[in-house]
């Protein structure tokens, strides 16, 4: 089945149809598109109004299930080994889910995942497998009605996956999703949900990706994540997706009483992204947010962390890096809001920039709110750039002008990339230099 | 404008407002300046504007040799100031009303200005060359005041004074080019819900420095326990606190709006606090 345009009930019901969803999905999907119907784009958005929907592949259902790599189709399988996934997932990963397009083709979870009750599927299958379990986190976190276009995923989600981690279980070994678009025109609406019990502990790796296009490709996905009481979620988010991809990510988290989460977001390509992970705190929940992006070559890269603090002692870090080169516009809209309440929250945000050319632009749009006089907040930013005497010194060391650069952008996003797990921390180096090898300056 | 959306925040500034307004009918009161046609023209000393009745529109161009002082008064209805300033010296600028109030200087030398802002929604905008620095102060109250800046070096710190009622905003813009450099702060004393939004666009790569900030002025609990160890109550630390900040901001208009500051209840400092 592959459905292309024209967003409407009949649609939105026969992809529900198609996937064997329970009524209440069914009824989600259509209060979504009724949203969708209603609302106006955001005003916030640029970049994203040359979108015609009724232009994209909206949902592409593909022939491929598979728990072994060898069950997938050479041609999908190839992409994946390109990425050098099946070799990760033997090396240190407890399970993985990977997309193709708008289906998950492959998954896997290893058996000691399974003893200690931890599910790990995709999202059809946890809907139909779990159902009173989905159905009380499910768009819960990251309500349908926050924007036109999270309405407009909650209307036409698939893929996508569900974590759920018992209460007092650890998962040592990151659990990983990796999303691939791997054709153009399509859009891809994955919905990943991940539910930390008390005291548990996951460490979950989304990655993404996409090949090089003629025309472009559309991602509007959501994660949600909630956090129960002492619960620890380590997030690590690595996106690759080629310039010439729209993306568009909705994340949240809800993080109860004493719950913690350390979050490392980093975003290289697309045409346009706008990802501003948001958090929001109860009593004495804590987060540590690193996030880097890379607006190079015309991209427009927004990007952010909002940050709710609703209960007393909450603490927040974050430490946000941007890097434009080449007519790239990087983007930052921080907010912080701290609840009448509150008391003794405190929270610390730092915004930097690097600019490395002169056509390249850094805009920085950092909301403060707070309501509680007990609260202790700062926020700091700071754009920087490419300075002559910084080249000159490195190619007095030897190096050639093109490895200064990327060693110069290397060291600015050094405070980010250490957080990384050490795989994807050299693979990003590499890409840095290779993205930054010859483009700059 | 789209610089104060935000997906979270459905609170938009409406600078739009103004980018074409239209005079309309209404009555100002220009004192102490000369007035040549449309234009009222001010030479370096006070000058001061308000609404008689009606939406209120003046043009002031003045010279600064040492100190200048602009009074607006948008208190009987909405005020629509532009002006010229130019020179090297200090501009104190006190905006106070109860209506919408927009006001635009072009600005141009060595600036100092200094502001205080009373008033319900404020819309500054500073456009220039040279060297501004802007340093203001919002009083205890409902307060929104949304600055537009662009000149080739700025500074810009403005302290936001709560109780706790308040609801005070602070959204400066700055939009900086070649051979700019900017950095714009906000510091705000607890009380009251305080909103800021120093925002800054860098259009190249080519500016010498662009920092922002926001600080919460409190005291930290070692802070404290020195100043009590001097024999300060909390109360009096504050208001030492917030004196000796505002003094810094606002220079020689602390003593000229003296008046207007005690009539703030939460600013008069008290040994023995209700």
């Amino acid at each position: 089945m592959i459905t292309k345009g024209s967003i409407s009930r009949s649609f939105v019901e026969g992809l529900s149809r198609e996937k064997g969803e329970p009524e209440w999905m069914r009824r989600l999907r259509l209060q979504a598109l009724e949203l969708f119907e209603r609302l106006s784009d955001p005003l916030w958005l640029k970049g994203i109004d040359e979108i015609d929907l009724d232009e994209l592949v909206l949902y592409e259902k593909v022939d491929a299930r598979a728990t072994s790599w060898d069950e997938l189709p050479p041609e999908i399988r190839r992409f994946y080994e390109e990425l050098n996934l099946p070799e990760q997932e033997k090396k240190f990963l407890a399970g993985l889910a990977t997309s193709y397009d708008s289906e998950m083709v492959y998954y896997n979870a290893k058996k000691f995942l399974e003893e200690k009750g931890v599910v790990v599927l995709p999202m059809e299958e946890a809907v139909k497998r779990y159902p009173d379990l989905v159905r009380r986190y499910f768009g819960k976190v990251f309500p349908p009605a926050e924007h036109r276009y999270s309405a407009l995923h909650y209307a036409l989600w698939s893929g996508g996956v569900f974590v759920y981690v018992p209460p007092g279980v650890k998962v040592t070994f990151p659990v990983e999703a990796f999303f691939l678009v791997a054709n153009e025109m399509v859009a891809q609406f994955e919905h990943t949900l991940i539910v930390v019990g008390e005291n548990a502990f996951l460490h979950f790796i989304e990655g993404c990706s996409s090949p090089q296009f003629r025309k472009f490709a559309f991602h509007d996905g959501v994660v949600e994540a909630y956090v129960h009481r002492g619960g620890h979620l380590k997030f690590t988010t690595v996106q690759n997706w080629s310039r010439d991809l729209i993306n568009f990510n909705n994340k949240r988290a809800i993080v109860e009483e004493g719950g913690r989460v350390e979050w490392v977001e980093g975003s290289f390509g697309s045409r346009a992204s706008y990802v501003y992970p948001s958090f929001i705190l109860r009593d004495g929940a804590s987060v540590d947010v690193r996030a880097f992006t890379i607006a190079h070559g015309g991209e427009w890269k927004e990007g952010g962390v909002k940050l709710f603090h609703v209960g007393k002692d909450t603490r927040s870090h974050v430490v946000s890096k941007s890097v434009s080169s080449s007519d790239g516009v990087s983007v930052f809209r921080g907010l912080l809001r701290v609840n009448k309440g509150a008391t003794g929250s405190r929270s610390s945000m730092s915004c930097d920039s690097l600019l490395l050319d002169e056509e390249s632009k850094a805009f920085t749009y950092p909301h403060n709110q707070v309501e509680e006089p007990t609260a202790r907040v700062s926020y700091e930013a700071t754009t920087s750039f490419l300075r002559e005497d910084q080249l000159f010194y490195l190619r007095s060391r030897g190096l050639d002008e093109d490895s200064a650069k990327a060693l110069i952008v290397s060291g600015f996003l050094s405070d980010v990339i250490s957080y990384l797990p050490p795989e994807y921390a050299s693979v990003f180096r590499r890409v840095l230099e290779l993205d930054f090898r010859g483009s700059v300056g | 404008m789209r610089v104060a959306d935000s997906p979270t925040i459905k609170y938009y500034t409406r600078w739009e407002l103004f980018e074409e307004a239209k005079k309309k009918k209404g009555k100002v009161e220009v004192l102490g300046a000369e007035k040549q046609g449309e234009v009222f023209s001010v030479e370096g000393k006070r000058v001061e504007i308000r609404t008689v009745e009606g939406t209120g529109h003046a043009h002031v161009e003045g010279n600064v040799k040492e100190r200048l002082f602009i009074v607006e008064d948008s208190t009987r209805g909405p005020l629509f100031v532009t002006g010229r300033i130019q020179g090297k010296g200090e501009v104190f600028h006190l905006i106070r009303g109860g209506n919408i109030h927009y006001s635009h200087w072009e600005v141009k030398g060595n600036l100092v200005v200094r502001t205080l802002l009373v008033g319900r929604e404020i819309y500054l905008r500073y456009d220039g060359e040279g060297r501004l620095r802007l340093y203001g102060v919002s009083l205890p109250g409902r307060s929104d005041v949304n600055h537009h800046l662009t000149a080739g070096d700025i500074e810009n710190v403005h302290l936001l004074v709560p109780d706790d009622s308040s609801f005070l905003v602070h959204r400066p813009l700055v939009k900086l080019g070649k051979g700019g450099s900017a950095h714009v702060e906000t510091r705000f004393l607890p009380g009251g819900l305080v909103v800021a939004v120093p925002s800054v666009e860098v259009y190249t790569s080519e500016v010498e420095t662009a920092s922002h900030s926001v600080k919460d002025l409190s005291f930290t609990g070692d802070q404290l326990f020195y100043l009590r160890s001097r024999g300060l109550t909390p109360h009096e630390a504050r208001s030492l606190l917030i004196e000796e900040t505002m003094k810094f901001l606002l220079g020689g208009l602390y003593e000229e709006a003296r008046t207007i500051l005690q009539t703030v209840p939460s600013l008069r400092p008290t040994r023995n606090p209700p």
